[in-house]
């Protein structure tokens, strides 16, 4: 049994990992009563209003206003369709229900090049209308989101963090949730609020999503900034120390699973609440699962049918790593291909040690932030029953006539997860099982293309030849 | 505030030509369209719709790798997934603060080789971001100077974002750049013909790894179907396929159109680089446009009695309701709208407003922003001189905001049941209880991405009655007054409690 570990041997790039503006305009989009300027192309606009849109479900939305700067603006200078743009969004802000807080300027690999002057621009408004404007230089070029996100966060603690609240050693700062890597994570950012309170826990705020602005003047009450995304925030610890906020929990597994939750839960209750309260959580939550699936015939159907089944997993390092655990330890599969995406060392090492402990029971080949292309290869070598990762390797993965499902990445681009249920914790595992079990009894066994060569009624269009929608061998003559 | 207050008028859409800026002026093109100046990029448009559709090759994508995933966020997925695209491979070279500042040449030769060490593509296409179209890097001279050390054929369009955000403009800009790609032909098939302007589809049926018959028709295939029933040879979907099935197009006797605006550009271009013909005629939505297309190319390939048999054929599945279609809305309005926050789809608007006049109806178009019109001059001609050139709402859309339909209907001076709503794109116009397909007739044919089995998009005889049927089926549904859809619920009354006595609803 081992863990093979791939790492990179190239210059290149071939990932799904947005960048630095991407990061700053979720993280930015995440404080409520603000108001985000993008000082940017078109395309740099359309990308973050898709991004952003996990921040809206349940009431969040916090408007971009572009510039949109062209050809024009590149040679003679964005400033002026930047001020414009200001004096625009001051009027918006006018009709909103609540007074604005914060107005961000963000700037794309463009504008940032040209050197519009962003501060001025900025500092003009604040001065003229008495709204706290922040401008962050964000282009592309600076690196991937959790660059952007750093700024976010750097910029709010500077801005509104108190020096002198008093200290709660049972409160810690929750950070980067918008990184946690799952499709469901605005739920499960809210299942682990309600556990943490459960075991005692006092979750100060979120960086940044859903704390008001307010909040973060009591920044320094935290003992802890949990790092929930495994990447390194350096600028942002520093920035935390001087609060006296140590960082926390760089590498804790992610509580997918019920062996997940378990050693998760216990470990922050240990350090930060009562284990005792933990486990009597974990246990109420045991018996509510329990109470739904025992004697479901699904429930033993699927259970059974999954076990043994090889898998491929590919997805933000620490999401990955926690999600083979949990199809190993509560599914019986095997994550025989294990792909963990990162932007800094630490989240790629955070991966790995998190699939440690599964050294003794499987072989597992683990690809260090893959490319797309070595990911598809690894696949196709191991022969996988299925593959899990998101919609962004989807085509990668059906192409090679692996079934795929997604539980990865953003909520955004056709997840169609409406109903506001974890993945995450005990009860998360509801979710789980549907989604697996829908996609295993559909997309695996099912066998569509059978239907129609064999259906007694003449199909639409006459028979089939090849497979509707699906790639055939045959030539045009057969 | 009236429209005309807010600056609107109605004016034939050719109008557009005449008032609108030159798209690099500046602030004459503010003034023109306050506000963030349309949507994507250059980037996204070309990679999305145009060099995704390659299948055998990979794309160097020179600059920060961000650009690569915003790419998939939205538009290379989208349109590939629902397209049967082929997972597209995008080796980026990642720039960074260093290479801005310092020049990436060197990583771009770096990673060029890397590509072709590693992928083993038959064809390399470099594309560059708004970083690398900024400092400058000689991309072109990196190119050559590589060339000679790796297999597959390198070819570099370049695509900074901030060079356009205007489609119209996009597809001048790139499409010529995809018919460098093709060679001088051999010998030229006087039977076979080519289809371009194949918006998203490949229109290829054979794909690199088997035959592929798509689930849900696409825009393409009537236009392949009738090629091949008049006896002629489909050539190639242009753009599409492999690299092979690409540089052989100019074997082709002439060109055909599926949409006229991303039709031109590649006609213009292979007319002039290897002078093959196209034929002018493109979205055909409706009987009457397809069956000058079918005519149009029975005569240049001297077909005509096969074209007369195909068209007979075809007419007669719909004729029937074709003529409900008439019966149901003749003498109403064309609600006809651009786009709830892109302001695109010029080309299929005018469709759709040909398709309005064939079966009786005055249309008006609305929400189609004017920058975007302006830029598809070519397209705005053709439809006026085929007699299309209907009444178009100029004015600013500020800051990207559609005009509300119902202030629209006032201006007008139109109620509920005087109107079909053709919406044309997602987040159509809806509020229960005042303007909802439960009271206001709404055909659902311009979202691209809304594929069903027998839902009307457009192109050809039977999409014409498909789309015939939508409109007789919307006009029944909006009888009912009441009972509003729950797109409707989230921006209208949410509940109503079976009250359907609200003062606009009795519009009907």
């Amino acid at each position: 049994m081992s863990l093979a570990v791939h790492e990179k041997a190239r210059d290149y790039a071939d990932k799904y990992n947005v960048c630095v503006l991407m990061g700053a305009a979720k993280a930015a989009t995440g404080v409520p009563d603000t108001m985000v300027i993008n000082h940017g192309v078109g395309g740099c606009r359309m990308a973050m209003e898709h991004l952003r849109s996990d921040n809206v479900p349940d009431g969040l939305f916090t408007p971009i206003i572009s510039t949109a700067p062209d050809q024009a603006s590149v040679i003679h200078g964005g400033g002026k369709k930047l001020a414009v743009t200001l004096e625009h969004a001051v009027e918006e802000a006018k009709k909103r229900k609540n007074p604005l807080k914060v107005m961000w300027i963000l700037t794309s690999c463009a504008t940032s090049m040209i050197g519009d002057d962003i501060v001025s621009a900025g500092k003009n408004i604040q001065d003229k209308y008495g709204i706290k404007v922040i401008p962050l230089d964000t282009p592309g070029f600076l690196g991937g989101e959790q660059k952007g996100h750093e700024k976010v966060y750097c910029a709010l603690v500077d801005a509104f963090a108190d020096k002198n609240v008093p200290k709660k050693p049972n409160a810690i700062n929750l950070v980067g949730p918008h990184l946690i890597g799952s499709k469901f994570w605005p739920w499960d950012h809210q299942e682990m609020v309600r556990l943490l309170a459960a075991a005692g826990v006092d979750v100060n705020m979120t960086f940044a999503y859903k704390s008001p602005v307010e909040a973060y003047a009591k920044f320094g009450a935290a003992a802890a900034n949990y790092n929930l995304s495994g990447e390194e925030f350096t600028e942002f610890a520093a920035v935390s120390a001087e609060h006296g906020v140590e960082m926390w929990g760089d590498d804790l597994v992610y509580p997918i699973g019920i062996a997940n939750t378990e050693e998760w839960y216990l470990k922050i209750a240990g350090r930060f609440g009562d284990v005792e309260k933990a486990k009597a959580t974990m246990k109420a939550d045991m018996s509510r699962v329990q109470r739904r699936i025992r004697g479901d015939y699904n429930a033993s159907w699927f259970l059974s049918d999954i076990s043994g089944r090889h898998i491929g997993i590919l997805g933000e390092a620490k999401y990955a790593a926690s999600l083979a655990r949990c199809m190993f330890y509560d599914f019986n599969c095997y994550p025989v291909v294990v792909g963990l995406g990162g932007e800094t060392r630490a989240a790629i090492d955070a991966g790995r040690k998190i699939l440690e402990p599964l050294r003794e029971f499987c072989d597992i080949e683990i690809y260090e932030d893959p490319t797309f292309f070595e990911y598809g290869n690894a696949l196709k070598k191991a022969d996988v029953d299925f593959a899990i990762g998101s919609r962004y390797d989807l085509r990668l993965v059906r192409g090679l006539g692996i079934p795929h499902v997604s539980f990865g990445k953003n909520y955004f681009f056709n997840n169609y997860n409406f109903i506001p249920w974890p993945s995450f914790g005990i009860t998360g595992m509801l979710t789980i099982m549907t989604e697996l079990g829908k996609f295993y009894e559909e997309e695996i066994k099912h066998e569509f293309a059978g239907y129609r060569a064999n259906s007694f009624i003449e199909p639409v269009g006459g028979p089939a030849a090849p497979s509707e929608g699906q790639a055939g061998k045959r030539c045009r003559k057969c | 505030m009236s429209l005309e207050q807010k600056g609107f008028r109605w004016v034939p859409v050719s109008r557009v030509l005449e008032v609108a800026p030159k798209v690099s002026s500046g602030d004459p093109v503010d003034q023109f369209l306050p506000g963030p100046l349309g949507a994507w990029c250059l980037w996204y448009v070309v990679m999305g719709l145009m060099t995704q559709k390659l299948q055998d090759m990979i794309v160097v994508q020179h600059g920060p790798n961000g650009c690569n995933a915003a790419a998939r966020t939205f538009f290379l997925e989208h349109v590939g997934s629902s397209y049967g695209m082929g997972f597209p491979h995008i080796v980026s070279t990642d720039m960074a603060q260093g290479e801005v500042v310092l020049g990436g040449e060197e990583k771009l030769r770096t990673v060029i080789l890397q590509a072709d060490r590693d992928y083993k593509p038959s064809l390399i296409i470099v594309h560059t971001n708004c970083a690398s179209g900024l400092n400058m890097d000689d991309v072109q001279g990196v190119i050559n100077s590589v060339q000679g050390e790796v297999k597959a054929k390198l070819h570099f369009i370049p695509t900074p974002g901030f060079c356009s955000c205007y489609p119209g403009e996009q597809m001048h800009l790139a499409l010529p750049q995809f018919v460098e790609l093709m060679e001088p032909p051999k010998k030229v098939d006087p039977r076979a013909v080519n289809l371009i302007g194949v918006v998203k589809e490949v229109a290829v049926v054979r794909g690199k790894h088997g035959e592929w018959i798509p689930k849900i028709p696409q825009d393409s295939n009537p236009y392949v179907e009738y090629i091949r029933k008049l006896g002629l040879t489909f050539h190639r979907g242009v753009i599409g396929g492999t690299y092979d099935y690409l540089k052989t197009a100019p074997e082709a006797a002439v060109n055909v159109i599926q949409c006229n605006a991303w039709g031109y550009p590649v006609g213009d271009a292979m007319k002039k680089k290897f002078g093959t013909p196209y034929l002018k005629h493109g979205m055909c939505i409706g009987v009457e446009p397809t069956v000058k297309w079918i005519n149009d190319l029975a005569q240049f390939m001297h077909v005509e009695k096969e074209a007369g048999r195909l068209i007979d054929e075809e007419y007669a599945q719909v004729k029937d309701v074709v003529a409900k279609a008439k019966e149901a809305v003749k003498g109403k309005v064309a609600l006809i709208s651009g786009g709830r926050n892109t302001f695109n789809t010029v080309t299929r608007s005018l469709g759709l407003a040909r398709f309005a006049m064939e079966l009786g109806m005055t249309p008006y178009i609305v929400n189609m922003g004017p920058m975007h019109t302006a830029l598809k001059p070519e397209v705005v001609r053709y439809f006026a001189d085929e007699g299309c050139d209907p009444k178009y709402l100029l004015g600013p859309y500020a800051w990207q905001t559609a005009i509300d339909l119902q202030a629209i209907m006032d201006d007008l001076g139109v109620k509920n049941g005087d109107v079909v709503y053709f919406p044309g794109d997602v987040f159509n116009y809806a509020k229960a209880g005042e303007f909802d397909p439960g009271n206001t007739p709404r055909v659902d044919s311009g979202q691209s991405f809304g594929r069903v089995r027998n839902a009307p998009r457009s192109a050809g005889i039977k999409a014409a009655g498909a789309l015939a049927r939508a409109v007789v089926d919307a006009s029944r549904a909006a009888k009912r007054n009441s009972h509003w859809t729950m797109y409707g619920r989230m921006f209208g009354k949410s509940l109503d409690f079976g009250d359907s006595t609200a003062p606009k609803a009795q519009a009907q």
